[in-house]
């Protein structure tokens, strides 16, 4: 995990700004994304200034640049188009299936708590945590978030939410060393065929 | 020459010597990375110079060839202008989303208008980096010292 490690929310309320033009052409409403492939599908947006809005229009992940800290950056406006059909049917699927609110259990039976947020890596997209409230006896300190890596897939059922139960020891409550565990908790994973 | 230095400074007429205004700001054109007019007087009296028509910035005015030099802004000035496009106060933001905060100057070779860096409080950057110039920030590319 080289790149930068945001949470969703973190990402809701960007600007998406044009490296051609810089003009920022929207803002970020939602963040959209596959629970099953655990990765960023792309954006739903918003109008930005006073006549703000939701807007029809969908960003891509595809055709996204970079996410920053401060913005989404696409190339030119061309990125943000009417509402493709392919993507709007993603948004609509992975709503469904919203991750947020679900049980985290562990293949070993046990609850580890409720999903509040994702944990994306910028550079790949992929989703590669979750922030959970919940058994504060797993949190190293109270009052801490409680950040889980999980597999690069993993089973969904709309409800709940399953990991391995080897996940415990990699539990962490601070992103900044988080990128580390993601890479040591999937490492000890047995090799997917 | 810095930008903070020519800013206020009185753009005086070479054919007359009479003060036709002061600079109220640059236009920038963000492909060639140059200053390509100057902005005298502010509102609806605001007039640009292209800069073909300036013969010196010096460090007590900026002297035109003469009054007739001045004309209404043109398309894509009147967003310098206007004040929708900023220069001092603009978002610096590298093409990865990261904020290099406001310019607070902008240093140019007084003889060519070429941009030589942009300075913000936290940085100085090459004006080999700039991207574009939009009404929501400069952007740059990114340096190597930025996450990935």
């Amino acid at each position: 995990m080289s790149g930068l490690l945001l949470r969703g929310t973190d990402l809701n309320g960007l600007p998406v700004v044009s490296i051609a033009a810089g003009e920022a052409l929207a803002d970020v409403k939602d963040v959209v994304y596959s629970a099953e492939r655990g990765a960023l599908l792309g954006f739903t947006l918003n109008k930005r200034g006073f006549f703000s809005g939701p807007m029809k229009h969908v960003l891509a992940y595809g055709d996204l640049a970079a996410i920053g800290r401060d913005a989404v950056m696409v190339t030119d406006d061309s990125a943000v188009t009417d509402e493709a059909a392919a993507l709007s049917a993603v948004v609509a699927e992975s709503s469904e299936r919203d991750v947020i609110g679900n049980d985290v259990l562990t293949d070993g039976g046990k609850r580890l708590g409720r999903v509040i947020d994702v944990v994306v890596e910028v550079t790949s997209g992929d989703v590669v945590g979750y922030e959970l409230t919940g058994d504060e006896t797993l949190q190293g300190h109270a009052g801490r978030p409680l950040l889980i890596p999980i597999p690069a897939t993993l089973a969904v059922s709309g409800t709940a939410l399953m990991v391995p139960a080897s996940v415990e020891p990699f539990i962490r409550d601070d992103l900044s060393g988080f990128g580390a565990a993601v890479d040591e908790f999937r490492g000890q994973l047995p090799q997917e065929a | 020459m810095l930008l903070t230095n020519t800013l206020g400074e009185n753009v005086v007429s070479k054919s007359t010597a009479e003060t036709l205004g002061s600079v109220q700001g640059v236009i920038i054109d963000a492909g060639d990375r140059r200053v390509v007019a100057v902005q005298v007087g502010k509102g609806r009296k605001a007039r640009v110079v292209p800069w073909g028509s300036v013969s010196g910035v010096g460090s007590a005015a900026v002297v035109v060839d003469d009054e007739d030099a001045l004309r209404e802004p043109a398309d894509g000035e009147d967003r310098y202008v206007g004040g929708s496009v900023k220069v001092i106060g603009a978002l610096v933001l590298s093409d990865r989303g990261n904020g290099h905060g406001d310019i607070v100057d902008v240093e140019y070779d007084e003889e060519t208008g070429s941009v030589i860096s942009i300075r913000t409080g936290a940085a100085t950057i090459a004006a080999e980096r700039l991207l574009s110039i939009g009404s929501y920030a400069w952007v740059v590319a990114a340096g190597d010292d930025e996450p990935a």
